[in-house]
């Protein structure tokens, strides 16, 4: 798990770096704490021996006399295993083992009653030095307090190292934490990862089951709608494939047959010694199923036109219908079945010439169910176009199934009336693409009526935002 | 005696070209376009050597009619358009002789038919040609009542041609059917033996060579 090696690595780096830079801030900050005590305390004791010594104090005036009187009154007010006695030029006092004016301030003005001090470190003990120079003239004294702060030291030392304790502690503690934490987040990943790799072999089944609330838990809700997306999108490929491997194995079966035919009756004329009648009878074989292939080819070419976009115009219904009359004319006429067309102004975004077709295709169905001197009725209403004979009709169960493409209730019937199973499948697929649908009424020897519902404006939007 | 053949097939236009081929090849032959039909008539009149069944039929489709050929013990050659391996299988499972997928040629089921009648012994084993008889049980030849000498593929060919009498076989159907597939040599062969059967049994005229197509034994 490298993500989680990062995370842990990064934040130990982190916790690391803050824990010791809180300890040293925190140390720094006591030490300057009791230091300044420490100093306050010197302080307040130096300025009360300074008081006593310089107080009343008139110098004898032999040096030698002069050295051993100041001598015994630094003695006699303060405990010279601390302070330091100099005077011109000589430590009368010292027992703190090195010369600690020099640390001083020496710019600090005498004149002035200011003691100054100092902070210094002699053989690893850090010492306090506070010290005042004056003129008793022609003396020059100065009393220096040394206070060893061996004991704020090794206080100190004793902090620094539970410091470094705590610190390790809660450092470790926490980067225990974190990595509990991690292995805890991180487990999704682990099966997300899973996941995707069963959903890449193929295995559209996969979803991924976790319940957390934080983002993981978002991503493997995505991923299973994603999932769930490839699935729909999958099966509905398959499904086209089908249908269109259907289309292939029907298609392919319907070409038999008139191929059958053509190959027998070309074959028996090249090779056999036939009669004339009986060669006149085979060479109209052949022209009829030329042209019924021919028929099915021009058909088939119209559905495999219809894969591309259609070509929306709006479309008077009455211009459209006329132009239906006067294609299927020759029909009706040899059927004499009369065609009854009924438009209200109606105007619909289509592909004229294509939906033309569709409806010549449907009419021509109703001419065929048709007995001579019936009506077959055109009309359009609002959202629909309605295609209405009163002939034969269609078996219930069958009803599902006309659509299909080769489908024939009768086959016989509808070959020898020049159906090519085709015309409904593409009248089908014609009002598909237009976004409209094809329903179909249909009652035995009362008559079929076939609907084209367009949807509403308002219907496509739903559709798209859907 | 002709062989009798029951023909099921819903196409009207390849059931004429079938029974006008089967007519001409001296088969008497009964068709049907309907399943249920066929079978109803078989109750009365079953007498069939042969039946060419179409698989996909109204009334009652051709697998389903394999039962009536089999209680009369009438084998079957299916006609079908289904290609798919399945059906091939399912038909000969249920006891049928052969199958011939469409588009098919006629030559091809006419071999075939004579194939299935061989084998079930309904096939006349004399043929007759004018003066010239041929006994295909003691594969024995004469001529106006004299034995002629003939090879052994001289034989087959000679019968092929009386069998397929007034049709035009070409020098590859020829060599398939007599020497087989395999066989490496090239179509001159058909010439040399057709000009030696000529001779042997004087059919100059008879055996009609149709140009670039083949041979044809003509009444």
């Amino acid at each position: 798990m490298r993500l989680k090696a990062k995370i842990v690595l990064g934040t130990s780096v982190f916790l690391l770096a803050a824990v010791a830079l809180c300890c040293i801030m925190f140390l720094c900050f006591t030490r300057e704490q009791l230091e300044e005590k420490a100093v306050e305390t010197a302080l307040s004791e130096y300025q009360n021996v300074w008081n006593k010594f310089y107080g009343w104090m008139s110098l004898p005036e032999d040096p030698l006399i002069e050295r051993s009187f100041l001598k015994q009154r630094m003695s006699s007010i303060a405990n010279t295993s601390e302070y330091t006695l100099y005077a011109n030029g000589d430590y009368l006092i010292n027992n703190c083992g090195f010369a600690p004016d020099p640390y001083l301030d020496a710019s600090a003005d005498a004149s002035e009653e200011l003691y100054t001090y100092a902070l210094m470190r002699f053989e690893g003990t850090s010492y306090l030095i506070v010290g005042k120079r004056a003129e008793v003239y022609p003396t020059e004294i100065s009393i220096c307090l040394v206070r060893s702060l061996s004991e704020l030291d090794s206080s100190m030392n004793a902090l620094t190292n539970k410091s470094i304790a705590i610190g390790a502690a809660v450092s470790v503690l926490s980067l225990a934490l974190t990595y509990l934490f991690c292995t805890l987040s991180l487990k999704g990943v682990k099966k997300l990862s899973d996941g995707a790799n069963a959903l890449a072999t193929g295995q559209m089944h996969t979803r991924i089951d976790i319940r957390q609330t934080d983002e993981i838990g978002a991503l493997a809700k995505d991923f299973n709608l994603m999932a769930d997306a490839i699935e729909r999108n999958m099966d509905a490929l398959c499904e086209q494939n089908e249908r269109k491997q259907q289309f292939i194995n029907d298609l392919s079966h319907e070409m038999k047959t008139p191929v059958t035919s053509l190959l027998i009756n070309s074959e028996t004329m090249a090779l056999r010694t036939v009669s004339m009648e009986d060669m006149r009878r085979m060479a109209n074989r052949i022209h009829e199923q030329a042209q019924w292939i021919e028929r099915l080819s021009q058909k088939l070419m119209q559905l495999v036109l219809l894969q591309s976009d259609v070509d929306r115009s709006p479309v008077p219904a009455a211009d459209l219908f006329d132009a239906v009359r006067e294609t299927v004319l020759d029909s009706l006429n040899r059927s004499f079945v009369t065609l009854k067309t009924e438009a209200h102004g109606e105007t619909y975004s289509i592909d004229f010439d294509l939906f033309r077709s569709a409806l010549v295709n449907l009419i021509e169905n109703a001419i065929k169910a048709s007995e001579p001197n019936s009506t077959v009725e055109l009309i359009a209403n609002e959202d629909r176009i309605t295609v209405r004979d009163h002939g034969r009709g269609i078996p219930k169960a069958e009803i599902e199934r006309i659509t299909e493409p080769f489908y024939m209730v009768d086959r016989s019937r509808s070959k020898k009336l020049g159906g090519s199973g085709l015309g409904l499948a593409l009248v089908k697929e014609i009002v598909r693409a237009h976004g409209a649908t094809l329903s179909i009424e249909s009652e035995e020897h009362v008559g079929t009526s076939m609907t084209i519902l367009f949807q509403t404006a308002n219907d496509n939007i739903k559709e798209t935002t859907r | 005696m002709k062989n009798r053949i029951l023909v099921v097939e819903d196409d009207l236009a390849i059931a004429e070209a079938i029974e006008l081929n089967l007519t001409l090849s001296e088969y008497a032959c009964k068709v049907f376009h309907d399943g249920a039909d066929a079978a109803a008539y078989l109750s009365e009149d079953h007498s069939f050597d042969l039946a060419l069944l179409d698989v996909m039929l109204p009334g009652l489709d051709g697998f389903s009619l394999m039962e009536h050929m089999e209680r009369y013990g009438i084998p079957v050659l299916y006609l079908t358009a289904k290609i798919d391996l399945a059906s091939k299988i399912k038909g000969l499972r249920l006891g049928a002789e052969d199958y011939i997928v469409k588009p098919f040629e006629m030559l091809e089921l006419l071999v075939r038919m004579e194939k299935i009648l061989a084998r079930t012994g309904k096939l006349d084993r004399i043929l007759r040609y004018h003066d010239v008889v041929l006994d295909c049980t003691n594969r024995t030849v004469t001529k106006s009542g004299e034995p002629v000498s003939l090879q052994p593929l001289e034989f087959d060919l000679l019968a092929m041609l009386i069998r397929f009498k007034n049709c035009t076989l070409s020098r590859d159907r020829i060599l398939n059917e007599i020497w087989g597939y395999d066989f490496a040599g090239g179509t001159r062969t058909v010439d040399i033996h057709i000009a030696h059967l000529r001779k042997k049994l004087g059919l100059e005229r008879s055996i009609v060579s149709v140009m670039k197509l083949g041979y044809r034994l003509e009444d």
